[in-house]
Order: C-alpha cells, then sequence, then structure tokens
C-alpha cells in the first residue's frame, strides 16, 4: 500500500515537472521554516502562486496552518516570509480575471486587506481549496479546517494541480516504448503462435531474398557458361530445371510462411484485444462512481471499443510489418554490399537521405492532415448546431444563412483535401523518381563493369547485375512502412495508454478479506459523526450522525447541494466515509461484503435507467433467477401491469435505448417494479416522483406506498407534500443534518429550515393556482 | 413583476452622465466604488466583450460577483474615475502574449504548446479536439485545459519558423 503511494506520488512529481515545469511540491526549505515557525504544526494545504502584482513570474507559496496562512515570497536566493492569523481574516474574495484570479484575504477596512495575490488559472484550483477553508472559517461556519487524513498536502496540492490534465487525458504521460513494451507483454498467453507468426515473417523474408540471387546464379552459372561452350546443352537443361524447381519452392514456401504469419498473428490480435475488451470491460465494472462522474462516457466507450480495435490493428500486422522491413530493409543492404560493394555503396549511401525524405514528408503531411481535421470540425460542428436545432433555424427564417454557412465550410474542407491531395501525389512520383535515379545510377556504373574484359578487377558477371537490379525494386516496400511507422507506433501507443489508464485505476471501494454478510438485513440505519469530502478539501457532509429504527420511513429534506444525495450515495456505499461511521445492523457498512448488501438495498431514482430490451427483461434485471409470475407481481405492485398489458407484445415489448419508446412515468414503474422483485431491507428513493405530471405521481406514489411497507426507507423528495407518509424528515443545509423531527414538530420551530422551505413552496403553488 | 424586474435592469445599463458613480483604486490594487448615499465597496472589472469591444460595456461586480454598476462608456465617468478604471481594466486584461511558438506537439490526447510569452517561456496544453481562435486582424487566442488565455497578438509579427508551427490553426 505504501509503495503503491510512493509511486503514485512519484509519478504526480513526473507529471508535474513534465507540464508545468513547476515545483512539484513545497520546498523542503519553506516547509521546515514555517512548520518552525508553527511549532512543529503540520502543513495543512498550500498553493503555488506564479503573478506578482506586476503580472510578472515570481515564485509565491501560500502556506494553510491551523492557526495562521504563511505567505512566503522568493526574493533573489531567499525567501520572506509573512504570517497571518486564521482568526484576523473576515473574509475572502476569489475575482475570476481573463487569465488570472485575484485572491483578496479581507481584514475588514477595505483600504487594507491582509493580501492580495493573483496567479494564473492553473494554480486556482489548489488557491480556491485554501481559499475556501478560509472563507467557511470567515463565516463562522464551525469548521476546523482539516482535510481527510488520507491525503497529505502533498497529494492535494498535486491532484489540485493536474486534474485539468488528468480530466482531458488518458493518463500520465509514459514513454511510448514502455506502453509498447507492456502491449507486447499480453502476447505472453500466445508465445507459441507468436513464435510461428514472428517465424513465418522472418522466414517469408528471408524467402524473398532468394529469387534474384538464384536469377544470377542461374545466368553466370548455367547460360553464360551454355552459351560460350563451356556447359553442354543436357547438362544445362538439367541444372536449369533444378533451379527453376527451387525458384518455384522458394515461391511456394514464400507464400506458405507468409499464410502462417498473416493468420497467426491475424488471429493473436483478436485474441490480444478480446482480452483486453474482456479485462477494461469487467475492470470498469468494479471502478467507484467517481471514475464514471470524471470522464465522458464517450470516451471511457471508445477505451473499449475502438481502441483495443486499433491495438488489434498494431499487433496483428504493424509489429510484424515493421519488424521484418527493418529486417528485409538490413538483409537487402548486406546482399547488395556482398554481391558488389561498389554498386552497393551507390544504393546504401543515399538511403538515409530517402529516409529522412519521407519523415520530413510525414510531417508535413501531419500539418496538412491537423488544418483538414480542423476544417472538418467545424464542418460537423455545423450540422450539430443546425439539425438538433432545425426549429429555431426555421423560425427565425435563417435556412438561407445557414446553407451559405454550410457552403463556405465545405469549400474550406474541399480546399485542404485538395491540399493533400497536391501534396501526396506530387511527393510519391519524386520519391519514386529519386529511387529511380539510383537504380539509373546502378545501370550507369554496372553496365561498363559487365562489358569489361572479365580480367578486370572491376569486371561484373551478368548474373551478379541482374540479381543487384532486382534486389532493387524490392527496396520500396519497406521504405514505405517505414516511414509510416512512428505514426502508427503514436496511434497504438496512444490507444495503449488509455486502455491501461482504466487498467491501472485502483477501484475504491474495495471489500476486506473477513468481509461478512448479513443474513438477512434487518434495516437498523445509525451514522456516527459522518464527514465526506469528493475532494478531500470541501466537506459535503459533516459530522452528520442519526439513528434509524427498521422499517423506519425517513424523508430527507434540504436545500440543493445541501448532501441528501452524497448522504444515501454513502448508504448504499458507491463512496466510503471520510471520517465516522455507517453501521447498518450494528456492523459498519466497510465491513460488510459489499455486493451482499447491495442485492438487500433497492434504489428508485429521479431518471430510471432502462436498458436496450424487453420489459420482461428490465425488470428481471435485478433477480434474473424471478418467474413470470413474481414479475407480473411486481409490475402489478408498482402499477405497471396496466399499461404493460396495453402494449401489442405485452411484456415482450422491446424498450430503446434508455426506455426513449416509454412515457417517464411509465419507466419510473418499471423502475419500481425492479425494486420490488428485489424485495430490498433497505429502500432508496431519490427524488423518484419529481420528473412526473400529477396525475402520474398519484400511481406512482401509490406504488411507493406498497414497496415501502416493512422496509427501512430513505426517500429524498424536493416536493415536501409527498414526504407525508415520513415517520420523521432529516433536514440538510450546508452538509449538516439541522433539524429532525416530523412533519408537525418541524413546522413549530420558528424560522427554521423546514418551515421557511415549506412556506416557500406552499406560496409557489399557491401563485402557480392562481396563474393557473 | 417580470416587467419591474426588467425596467430596473433597463434603467442600471444606461450610466449616469452627472458622475453619481465614482471609482478609485486603493493602495493594494483593489477598484472601489462608491455611488451617491451608498457604501463604498470592492468591486471587480467584467469586460462584456473583451474581444469585441474592450474599452465599451464593463461590468462592475461586487464580492458575490453581481453587477452593481454597467459603465456602457468610459466617457460617461470623471477623469479620476476613468483612471482608475483603466488601471484596472489594463490588468483584467491580463492574458498571456505570445511571442514565440518553438513547438507544438501532440502528446496522449493533449496539444502540447511551447511558446515564449512576455510573461518568460511557458508550457501549456490545449485537449485534441479544441481549437485555436481567430480574433481577425492577425490574431490567434489559445485556451489552455486550465483556462488560461494565450494571444498572439500578430501572427506576422512572429519568426517564420513560428508561423510555421501555427500555420495548421489559421483559416487562410
Amino acid at each position: 500500500m505504501r509503495l503503491q503511494r510512493e509511486k503514485h506520488h512519484l509519478r504526480m512529481n513526473e507529471m508535474l515537472e513534465h507540464y508545468y515545469s513547476q515545483a512539484s511540491q513545497l520546498p523542503v526549505e519553506v516547509r521546515g521554516q514555517v512548520e518552525k515557525a508553527w511549532n512543529g504544526q503540520a502543513v495543512i494545504l498550500y498553493a503555488y502562486v506564479d503573478l506578482n502584482p506586476q503580472f510578472k513570474s515570481q515564485e509565491q507559496w501560500l502556506v494553510l496552518g491551523a492557526k495562521e496562512i504563511a505567505y512566503v515570497k522568493r526574493d533573489g536566493e531567499s525567501y520572506t516570509f509573512q504570517y497571518i492569523d486564521r482568526k484576523l481574516i473576515t473574509g475572502v474574495q476569489e475575482i475570476p480575471g481573463l487569465s488570472y484570479t485575484r485572491l483578496v484575504l479581507l481584514s475588514g477596512d477595505i483600504e487594507a486587506p491582509h493580501l492580495v495575490l493573483r496567479y494564473s488559472h492553473r494554480q486556482r484550483r489548489a488557491v480556491s481549496n485554501i481559499a475556501f477553508i478560509l472563507d467557511q472559517q470567515a463565516g463562522n461556519k464551525s469548521f476546523n479546517g482539516e482535510t481527510s487524513k488520507k491525503v497529505s498536502s502533498d497529494e492535494i496540492y498535486q491532484e489540485s494541480m493536474l486534474h485539468s490534465i488528468k480530466e482531458a487525458q488518458a493518463s500520465v504521460a509514459k514513454n511510448k516504448f514502455a506502453v509498447v513494451f507492456r502491449l507486447l507483454s499480453y502476447l505472453a498467453p500466445y508465445k507459441l503462435s507468436v513464435a510461428i507468426g514472428m517465424g513465418g515473417a522472418l522466414l517469408m523474408t528471408a524467402m524473398a531474398l532468394l529469387p534474384p540471387f538464384i536469377t544470377g546464379y542461374l545466368i553466370d552459372s548455367v547460360i553464360k557458361p551454355f552459351q560460350t561452350g563451356a556447359m553442354s546443352y543436357e547438362e544445362a537443361i538439367q541444372i536449369s530445371i533444378y533451379t527453376i524447381v527451387g525458384l518455384a519452392l522458394t515461391y511456394v514456401f514464400r507464400e506458405f510462411f507468409a499464410y502462417l504469419r498473416l493468420s497467426k498473428m491475424a488471429y493473436l490480435g483478436e485474441y490480444v484485444a478480446k482480452d483486453l475488451r474482456d479485462h477494461v470491460y469487467s475492470h470498469l465494472q468494479k471502478l467507484s462512481l467517481n471514475y464514471f462522474s470524471s470522464k465522458q462516457t464517450g470516451s471511457i466507450i471508445s477505451r473499449v471499443g475502438s481502441d483495443t480495435d486499433r491495438i488489434w490493428d498494431f499487433i496483428a500486422f504493424g509489429v510484424v510489418e515493421v519488424t521484418t522491413s527493418i529486417i528485409m530493409l538490413i538483409g537487402l543492404g548486406s546482399v547488395l554490399l556482398y554481391l558488389d560493394w561498389r554498386l552497393g555503396l551507390l544504393v546504401v549511401v543515399p538511403l538515409p537521405l530517402i529516409l529522412y525524405m519521407i519523415f520530413r514528408h510525414g510531417e508535413k503531411m501531419q500539418s496538412l492532415f491537423l488544418r483538414a481535421w480542423r476544417k472538418w470540425s467545424a464542418l460537423t460542428d455545423c450540422l450539430s448546431d443546425t439539425i438538433p436545432g432545425i426549429k429555431v433555424v426555421k423560425a427565425f427564417n435563417r435556412e438561407e444563412y445557414e446553407v451559405s454557412r454550410f457552403e463556405k465550410r465545405n469549400d474550406s474542407v474541399l480546399g485542404e483535401f485538395n491540399r493533400i491531395h497536391k501534396a501526396w501525389t506530387s511527393f510519391w512520383p519524386l520519391l519514386m523518381l529519386s529511387i529511380q535515379a539510383i537504380i539509373l545510377s546502378v545501370w550507369i556504373f554496372g553496365v561498363p563493369r559487365v562489358l569489361s574484359p572479365g580480367e578486370e578487377v572491376t569486371a561484373l558477371s551478368a548474373g551478379t547485375f541482374v540479381s543487384f537490379v532486382l534486389y532493387l525494386t524490392m527496396f520500396i516496400q519497406p521504405i514505405e512502412i517505414i516511414g509510416q511507422m512512428a505514426r502508427m507506433v503514436n496511434r497504438a501507443t496512444s490507444s495503449a495508454h488509455r486502455v491501461f489508464e482504466v487498467l491501472d485505476t485502483k477501484p475504491q471501494i474495495k471489500d476486506q478479506g473477513s468481509a461478512v454478510k448479513l443474513e438477512p438485513v434487518e434495516g437498523r440505519v445509525e451514522f456516527k459523526q459522518v464527514s465526506f469530502s469528493y475532494d478531500g478539501v470541501r466537506q459535503t457532509l459533516k459530522a452528520v450522525s442519526f439513528d434509524v429504527s427498521p422499517g423506519e420511513m425517513i424523508g430527507l429534506v434540504g436545500p440543493s447541494g445541501s448532501g441528501k444525495t452524497t448522504l444515501v450515495n454513502l448508504l448504499a456505499r458507491f463512496f466510503d466515509v471520510g471520517s465516522g461511521q455507517i453501521l447498518v445492523d450494528g456492523v459498519d457498512l466497510r465491513d460488510l461484503e459489499s455486493g451482499h448488501y447491495r442485492k438487500q438495498l433497492g434504489m428508485v431514482l429521479q431518471d430510471p435507467y432502462l436498458f436496450h430490451g424487453t420489459i420482461l427483461e428490465n425488470i428481471r434485471y435485478a433477480k434474473p433467477e424471478a418467474s413470470l409470475d413474481e414479475i407480473i407481481q411486481a409490475a402489478k405492485a408498482a402499477n405497471a401491469h396496466d399499461f404493460i398489458i396495453k402494449l401489442p407484445q405485452a411484456y415482450d415489448t422491446m424498450v430503446g435505448e434508455r426506455g426513449h419508446t416509454l412515457s417517464g412515468g411509465e419507466r419510473q414503474r418499471l423502475s419500481i417494479a425492479r425494486a420490488i422483485l428485489v424485495d430490498p431491507r433497505i429502500l432508496i428513493l431519490d427524488e423518484a416522483t419529481s420528473a412526473v405530471d400529477s396525475e402520474t405521481e398519484k400511481k406512482i406514489q401509490d406504488a411507493l406506498d406498497t414497496l415501502c411497507k416493512g422496509r427501512t426507507v430513505f426517500a429524498i423528495a424536493h416536493r415536501l407534500s409527498t414526504l407525508t407518509a415520513a415517520d420523521r424528515l432529516l433536514v440538510m443545509k450546508d452538509g449538516r443534518l439541522v433539524e429532525t423531527g416530523s412533519h408537525e414538530e418541524l413546522l413549530r420551530i420558528e424560522g427554521g429550515v423546514y418551515r421557511k422551505l415549506f412556506e416557500t413552496q406552499q406560496r409557489l403553488s399557491g401563485s402557480q393556482f392562481l396563474r393557473e | 413583476m417580470l416587467g419591474q424586474d426588467a425596467n430596473k435592469r433597463r434603467v442600471r445599463i444606461v450610466s449616469s452622465p452627472e458622475n453619481k458613480v465614482s471609482l478609485r483604486r486603493s493602495e493594494s490594487g483593489l477598484l472601489l466604488f462608491k455611488k451617491s448615499g451608498e457604501e463604498e465597496i470592492s468591486v471587480s472589472v467584467q469586460l462584456c466583450f473583451p474581444w469585441s469591444g474592450a474599452d465599451r460595456f464593463l461590468s462592475l461586480k461586487n464580492s458575490d460577483l453581481k453587477e452593481v454598476h454597467l459603465v456602457s462608456n468610459l466617457m460617461d465617468l470623471d477623469h479620476d474615475s476613468r483612471d482608475a478604471l483603466l488601471k484596472t481594466m489594463l490588468e483584467e486584461q491580463f492574458v498571456f502574449e505570445v511571442i514565440d511558438v518553438y513547438d507544438v506537439r501532440e502528446e496522449f490526447e493533449l496539444r502540447v504548446w511551447n511558446v515564449k510569452t512576455t510573461f518568460g517561456d511557458r508550457d501549456f496544453q490545449t485537449p485534441l479536439n479544441s481549437w485555436p481562435r481567430e480574433l481577425g486582424s492577425g490574431s490567434l487566442l489559445v485556451k489552455d485545459v486550465n483556462g488560461d488565455v494565450y494571444l498572439i497578438r500578430d501572427l506576422k509579427a512572429l519568426s517564420k519558423k513560428a508561423q510555421e508551427k501555427v500555420w495548421a490553426f489559421l483559416d487562410e
């Protein structure tokens, strides 16, 4: 565990230095000085401040301690320190500008704030953590400024700094070769196939080198001796037949090895891609909710889909093609130098220049493709703007404008693609011409030597010369492949990186080895001083404590952002508490086996999620072994049966993706049926009736009443009137439990939060009634 | 109710020619705003049109970032107030001005820019599918993953090599 944290810490250091060239943590000298001034009390948080009042670069640090904050400024080789008592800060202002933010620590005197700091947006998150704590303190909110004990100030600083990078990027930028090697490690279970595939590729390359050599041999050792009378006709025919058979065999073997290579590597690529897909998908299921909330859905889907596909392409073809091309090029160069070193040098010496030309062309094409991609994006933006917004276009009579906007962008796309075509269509013939010039130079220097008397040192046999020319034609393909190598490796490592990022993310919720199963769960829930923070700094729940008896219905109310949903998320163990304890039937939630516990927990959410499939499959999702009779009973209890049997295919009706073929109320009733089927001991209703009309709400409410009987229920509702059946209401505000009691008891609290909420809703519903 | 709100807003956006408001800068560089009969408060300036008309329509906001006054024209203010506001505006408009582009490369879903700014050498990153914005009059604006803004004020003033680096992002 410690080793893992250290590795993570090192990786963060490396990333910070790589991307921002900024100190990866508070300098040891500064930390030492500050903690000494605070009598050994530890630094809680710190942030880097990069702009001075003149908007020039200057190293400054803002350091938060338990009682004071320190402002540290680097002047030349030394640091200056200013300490401010936290109690003297009367307020905090964060004022965002175009590309910087100003932080003002107020003193009560408008003319003389304690501190005014300026920093680029890059530093904002880290500074904002400190500002938040100071603001909480200034607002007399009893917040001690402690951060989660599990996270150090260094980790919070680094996570804050790298948050945007990690959100935009898959993960840490690692060495490309390390990524390729890791990718290749997936070949380990298929060693035999790899050996056969690679062996096939190498033998295929070797076979490809034989025909020119055999041709040369035939000319020099058979045709020429026969023409000069040094060999008889019969002997020449016999050797020719053997040679041609040999040639035929090399072709057959070459294609056989090609088959071995292609089939083994293509299958192998598929197996590796499948293994990766399985691995990534099963790992995704284990990851905590905050991983999914920090990534775009499309990005996660593409990692399982298109990224693994690219990896297949790389393993199936890329690895082998690049390897064989390099070997082929080295082989060809060696053979040519062996056959005739003078002519060989003619070919080998310009080779680096040709490879450089291809590299430069690749760079140019990359720039051209980038432009074309940008223009293409502008064109598709135009489509994604206007097609969903066609009503607006028509309402404002802007069809002509939109057509002309599209045409302009389309012309622009055409221009870019034509530019690309111009570039490659002129480059490749030019490159071929250069290669042909080399071939021509071989002819120019080679022919006189072939024609020269055999006793001369520089004389060249016709056979060697023909072999030479044949080998030359084989140069082009590997050069082309090597030219594309950089792009191929880039694409594959980028995909592999995205896939490994998923695999390297550790699930935050882990069952302990000795996890217990509660059979059955009775439904007693205790929150003991529960605090929770999503980012380690901002406390979403602050020391919340309450007890709930089995079968009790609890209504959770409070303004938006008060912590209601966080509370039920903790109860469902989507996250673990930061501090404190949640006990279910007297056992800490973290000691329970999470899978078994969740089976006894039901959730009905505001936006019910249905999967692509039939109504039957969707209800049965929670309990695959449920009988048809149980399904119908659950649907009836959820007030869903009547609308289901009105559909022509009843329970076998396919509901589209997310159930879009059904109304919101119908979807909700199916989700209630699903929850009823599980027969949960603890039920969570999160705004279950908020997205429907009054009539549907009545039906859903009836269904919920059935569902709630005999269970411990936590219901969050925006409309307070829907919580009248609750035994007790818990009122949340700013992450704290501020009031508890029945509806009547809470209404009696003069100036109470619940009473205010209730009165506001009464007024709103009254004015709505008047408008209607 | 709605109508009244809209009227209030309409009254507020017409800045007073009779100098009913005054602005000054504190020693610490804060902009202080005073409206006759009200307490002096610290305000920040939000340019309503930072790129299409930076010297007009300046929103003055209080500590809760709510608008307390809209200056539609600097000339509506007295000399001292205008001076104070101009100084603050210059600060508010701070962006990283790029004077040379050493390299633009792709690195795992990020485009990494290595540039020289008036602030010093700096690396910044943009997502691959986020494109710089041409502002007309030969300027280019790039916003990085953190929201920091980088401005190439005059593309033609860049070195030839730097121009080649940003060529892919231009419309011409």
